[in-house]
Formats: structure tokens, C-alpha cells, sequence
């Protein structure tokens, strides 16, 4: 427990010094040496702490290292940011949207989990608009009101779920633990437990971005600063999944076999499907990372849904190299908009002879996104699809057909934008300061691509078999 | 239990009614009813000293702490002589609504909870889903901001209904939650107010695509 709690204070030490006034010009600094801390923590955590089950073993130290990548890239914003106060309180926010996020990675219990995932909302809707520009402004207020009424309608089912366990005797809130609820869930109506389910589905699946209720999520990602735009896309979206999934797998055992699983393979198809056409014809570059949010977190979702030990390891190995790729892919984004003062693709073509090193960033980065083989996201994907080839030959073609779409897409952005003019377009102010941190995520992961699914694919079928 | 029946109808009333209602002050004036009667709520179902205690809080946060910010940020955003638009389309809503929540109320408290558990839930599930029908229909800002409140108030009612009131940890998170969001919403408001000039969400479009 000692390492729990040390790991829940010790991000807030940032700010602690900051607003002692300890942290002055050194201010990025200090944030840095703590960021690796909190991931020293975090591991140590994930190793030998017993508060911890698999799955928080996996997500506690992905979320510390995401978060303290973000820290590391928010030296281009805390750059543009004029006045000492504007950083200070950049700073904050951006270190109580990570505290919030690192307390739904650690949470076993669904109403702890809750109050994490609203939590999020609030801390980091700050943080969309915190530039004041009218787009941002409208963005954040999308973002507040639809998440707030969708994690409401998450509430009704958390609701009727507490009172189903009041009326069997457990009216505390350690019967809302995941093991708990898994354990007491027989004795728990069919029928109420389905329409609480499919309520949770619809409120969580609005912050994670399920088509169709995904329409704020282009709007909140583009608009906030762009390392804050990684920290959105690549951990909060996967996290409110990962609490959905604990749910259903919690509940199974009352929904009956497959319902929770259908209803994240529903979820996930329409999410791809729905998200593809908009990945086709967008231009502006953050956008379209955040529709690409959309079609990855459907890709999980329909991995999850497939249950098998293979899909099932794709799935959670593709959480944590999307939130590596994604979160690496809007540092560039940040660079280049500070860069070339646009967030639009046509206007800076030539992009690897004007800055040979975001070109480069950008080009490896869109095509592992894309799925292209031997890069790091190829396995994950291919055990997925794998999966769903295995369950049902139609559904797989569609996924097939709607990632090759993907792919074509992507891969027409990276030569257009990055290929494209024989005269390259003239940077406006000098080169941003976040590459360093998308080179860190990148290259963290190479190894993890290609290890994590065969790791958990062992552990995962070593559990089925010990059943 | 005693007055329960009473309690969801006037739960109905009071959900009712600021959908139909025009302007911001009468609406603020509904929902700090609709706190008292919540606050009432918990004492009937928990006649203990956790009871009074949660009573107290509901009687904090929804009496006093919401309507008040409601009221705040409406005058900031000189948002008071302003009237919302109330169609033919809204008074179909209300009578889906209430025709849902008959229908649909079995399948939220089964009959194993009871009968007095089953008559506030189905007022409860009226009252959130009239709050989203506010969310859906206003286009101020503030008035949005009511329907936040308004849905959270008739969840809280719910979580009376089917468990008699939660546990004190989740009870304040919730409370808090849904206090720090609508602090979030004021502040943008204000934002609002100075970039654009007007608290209309109809003509916030800087957003395409």
C-alpha cells in the first residue's frame, strides 16, 4: 500500500514547489525530475505491490509514463505561455488531470472508478480551454456538458447495480468491487443487470468516444494543447474502455454468456466503420488523429468483445502502444502547428526537406498508426483481427476492408504532406520543443509492439487453462 | 413508508415544470424546491443520524451552493430578461417522458424492491430524463447548466429509491463531482460571454467537421 499512496502524492510535489515559488526559471526542470520519479514509483508499484491486480499491473505504469512524457512535451506550450501565472496554473491542471487519471488506473472498485472518470472530465476540459480562443471555449463546453450527461446515465446503471447488492445484503461500497461484484453476481437479476449494463455501455462509451456518441471527441482533442491532446487520446479514451470492460466481465456472470461481449463488439464495429470516411477527407492534422482515436478505441473494444486469450492480449497490447504512438504523434502535431503556425496538411508540403526531423516523426508515426508491418502495431492488430476472423468471417472482411481504407488514407496523407512540393514550404518561427518526448514514445514502442501481445497472450491462455 | 407518494409526486411537479418555464429566476426558484424536497427524501428513507447528516449536505449543495451559482452566472451573463422558446415539440416531450417512465420504470426497480421503492423510482426516472429533455431543448448556456442539475437531482432521488441513499464516500464525490463540474461550466460561461458576446449555444459554431 505504501508505494499506492507515495504514487498518489507524489505528482502533486510540482506544484507543491511551484507555488512555494522553489521552482523559477527551472520550472520545466523540476516537473521533468519528477515525472521520472512518479514512473520510478509507478513500476515498483506495478512489481511488488499487492493493491494491484493484472490489469492495473499493466495500466498504473503506462499511465505515470504517458503522463510524465506529456510533462516532458509540454516544454513548447509552457514556452508560447508569456506570464508566470498562466504556467503555474497550465502546470496544475495539466498535474490533476494526470493524478486523476492514475487514480482510475489504480481503482478495482466501479463507483471509486466513477468519480475518477468524471474527475477527468473536469480537469481536463480546464486544459482544452485554457488557450481562451473562441474554439477552444466552445469545444470545452461540448466536452462538459455531453460527458457529464453520459457518465449521469453511467450513474443509473451504477445505481441499479448498488441496489440490486443493498437488497441482497451488501449495502457498502466494497460490494461494488470488481472481485466482489464478480463473486455475487449469480445471485443478481438477469433482467435489471442487462438494462444496467446497456446503460453503462451508452454512458462510459461516451467518454470513450464510441460512434455515434463520439461527436464532441474531435472538437475536445484538437483544441487543447497538443501534448494535453496525447495524454486525451491515447490514455483517458482506453482507461474509461478498460473500466467498461472490468464491468461487464464483473457482471457476466448474471448478463449471461456474451451479452456485455456483444454489446463492446457492436460498439467497436460501428466506432471503425463510422470513424473511416472522416479519417479519408480530414486535413487538419489533429483532427485527424483524434478520428483515429475513434477507430482505435473501436478496435479495442471489438478485441475485448471477442473474449479469446488471443484478442483479448491483441486488444490490451494495442492500449498501450496506440497511447505511446498517439500521444508521440500530437507532440509532433504541436511542433508542427508552432512550427508553421497550421494545423492543415496542404499547407506544408515538403515537410522532410523543411524539417527533416518532424518529417521523419511524422512519416513513422502515421504509418505504424497505419498498421504497416514489421512497425509496432502490426501484431496487436493482426491478433485482433485474427480473433474476429475466428468468430465470424463477414464481421472480420468488414474490419479488413474499413482498416485497409485506414491505411490508404493515412499513408496519402504522410506522402502528401510529407513528399509532396519540390519546394518546401518556409517555417514560421523556429522549430517547436516537444520532438523529444514524441522520439521517447516512439521508440519505447518498438520493443513493447512487438513483446507485449506474445507476453500477455502466455499469461492470458495460462489463465484460461488454470480455470 | 409515509409520504413517499406524495414525495414522487411532487418530484414529478417540480421536474416539470422548469421545462415549461420561460425564463432562468422561476427555474432556479423550481430546482432549490426540488433540493428541499431530496433533503426530505433522505430523511424519510433514513430516519437516522446518517440520515440527517446526508440531509444536511443535499441541503448545502442543492439549496443553497447550485441554485445560487445558477443565479450568479445567469446575472453575469445578463442572461435574465432573456426568454427560452417552449414548442409544441417540448409538451410532446414532457408526455414521452412521463409515458417512459410508466413503461420503463419496472425495468430500473423490479418488483422484488417494492412498492413505495417503485413509485419514487419511477418519479426518479422521470425527473433525469425530463433534466436531459432541458438539456436537449435550452440554448442558453445557464439553462443547460439547469438541466445538469435537474438530471443529477432526479438520479439522486433514484439512488434513494433503490438503495435508500448511498454510501457516504460516493454520496459526497457524486455531490462534489457535479458541484465542481457546474463551477467548470459557470467559468466558461464567462468565457463565453467575453469572446462571443452572447450566451446562445445555437450560435457557438466556431466548430466544423
Amino acid at each position: 500500500m505504501t508505494y499506492i499512496w507515495l504514487l498518489l502524492a507524489a505528482p502533486w510535489l510540482g506544484p507543491l514547489l511551484d507555488g512555494l515559488g522553489v521552482l523559477r526559471q527551472e520550472r520545466w526542470w523540476g516537473h521533468a525530475v519528477i515525472a521520472v520519479a512518479v514512473f520510478g514509483i509507478a513500476t515498483l508499484a506495478a512489481v511488488s505491490s499487492p493493491a494491484l491486480d493484472p490489469l492495473g499491473r499493466l495500466l498504473v505504469p503506462l499511465v505515470a509514463l504517458v503522463g510524465g512524457l506529456t510533462l516532458l512535451a509540454s516544454r513548447g506550450p509552457l514556452h508560447g505561455l508569456k506570464s508566470e501565472r498562466q504556467q503555474r496554473f497550465y502546470l496544475l491542471w495539466l498535474t490533476a488531470f494526470w493524478w486523476s487519471l492514475l487514480l482510475v488506473a489504480l481503482s478495482r472498485n466501479l463507483g471509486i472508478s466513477w468519480l475518477g472518470i468524471e474527475l477527468t472530465t473536469i480537469t481536463s476540459a480546464v486544459l482544452v480551454a485554457i488557450s481562451g480562443q473562441r474554439a477552444a471555449v466552445e469545444a470545452a463546453w461540448k466536452y462538459v456538458i455531453l460527458c457529464s450527461l453520459g457518465l449521469l446515465v453511467a450513474l443509473l446503471g451504477l445505481l441499479m447495480i448498488y441496489g440490486l447488492n443493498a437488497h441482497a445484503g451488501d449495502a457498502a461500497l466494497s460490494g461494488l468491487d470488481f472481485r466482489t461484484l464478480h463473486a455475487h453476481a449469480r445471485a443478481l437479476l438477469p433482467g435489471t443487470v442487462r438494462v444496467a449494463l446497456i446503460l453503462l455501455t451508452v454512458g462510459l462509451g461516451t467518454k470513450v468516444g464510441f460512434a455515434p456518441l463520439h461527436t464532441w471527441l474531435p472538437d475536445a482533442h484538437s483544441e487543447a494543447p497538443a501534448p494535453v491532446s496525447g495524454l486525451l487520446s491515447g490514455v483517458l479514451l482506453s482507461l474509461a474502455l478498460v473500466v467498461l470492460w472490468r464491468t461487464e466481465l464483473a457482471l457476466a456472470p448474471a448478463a449471461g454468456p456474451g451479452f456485455g461481449n456483444d454489446l463492446l463488439l457492436a460498439f467497436g464495429l460501428l466506432s471503425v466503420v463510422v470513424a473511416t470516411p472522416f479519417l479519408l477527407v480530414q486535413l487538419d492534422i489533429k483532427r485527424l488523429l483524434a478520428y483515429s482515436s475513434v477507430e482505435q478505441m473501436g478496435l479495442i473494444a471489438i478485441g475485448l468483445g471477442i473474449g479469446s486469450p488471443l484478442a483479448v492480449a491483441g486488444a490490451l497490447a494495442q492500449i498501450a502502444i496506440h497511447a505511446l504512438i498517439k500521444s508521440g504523434l500530437f507532440f509532433v502535431a504541436g511542433d508542427i502547428l508552432q512550427t508553421f503556425g497550421s494545423k492543415k496538411l496542404p499547407r506544408f508540403p515538403g515537410l522532410l526537406a523543411a524539417q527533416p526531423r518532424l518529417g521523419w516523426l511524422l512519416l513513422l508515426g502515421m504509418l505504424t498508426l497505419a498498421g504497416l508491418p514489421p512497425l509496432p502495431m502490426f501484431p496487436s492488430e493482426l491478433a485482433i483481427l485474427i480473433g474476429l476472423f475466428s468468430k465470424s468471417a463477414l464481421l472480420g472482411w468488414v474490419l479488413l476492408l474499413a482498416l485497409g481504407a485506414i491505411f490508404v488514407g493515412l499513408a496519402h496523407y504522410v506522402v502528401a504532406s510529407g513528399l509532396g512540393a519540390k519546394r518546401p514550404v518556409r517555417a514560421r518561427s523556429a522549430p517547436g520543443r516537444s520532438w523529444s518526448g514524441a522520439v521517447l514514445a516512439l521508440s519505447l514502442a518498438v520493443p513493447l509492439g512487438w513483446l507485449l501481445p506474445t507476453i500477455l497472450y502466455r499469461s492470458l491462455a495460462l489463465l484460461a487453462a488454470g480455470r | 413508508m409515509t409520504w413517499t407518494t406524495e414525495l414522487s409526486d411532487l418530484l414529478v411537479v417540480t421536474a416539470i415544470l422548469p421545462v415549461l418555464l420561460r425564463r432562468m429566476l422561476p427555474s432556479v426558484f423550481v430546482l432549490a424546491l426540488q433540493g428541499l424536497l431530496l433533503a426530505a427524501v433522505a430523511l424519510v428513507f433514513n430516519p437516522n443520524p446518517a440520515g440527517i447528516l446526508t440531509a444536511v449536505l443535499v441541503l448545502l449543495a442543492k439549496v443553497i451552493a447550485v441554485p445560487w451559482l445558477l443565479h450568479r452566472t445567469t446575472g453575469r451573463a445578463s442572461a435574465f430578461s432573456l426568454a427560452e422558446q417552449v414548442t409544441p415539440w417540448t409538451y410532446l416531450g414532457v408526455v414521452g417522458v412521463l409515458l417512459a417512465g410508466r413503461l420503463l420504470s419496472h425495468h430500473i426497480a423490479p418488483a422484488a424492491f417494492g412498492a413505495t421503492a417503485s413509485s419514487l423510482a419511477s418519479a426518479a426516472l422521470v425527473a433525469t430524463m425530463l433534466g436531459l429533455l432541458v438539456v436537449a431543448t435550452r440554448r442558453l448556456l445557464p439553462s443547460q447548466m439547469l438541466g445538469l442539475a435537474l438530471t443529477e437531482n432526479g438520479l439522486y432521488a433514484a439512488g434513494a429509491a433503490l438503495a435508500h441513499g448511498l454510501p457516504l464516500l460516493l454520496d459526497l464525490g457524486v455531490l462534489l463531482d457535479l458541484l465542481l463540474a457546474l463551477l467548470l461550466l459557470a467559468w466558461l460561461t464567462g468565457h463565453v460571454q467575453t469572446a462571443w458576446g452572447h450566451v446562445d449555444a445555437d450560435q457557438l459554431n466556431e466548430l466544423r467537421g
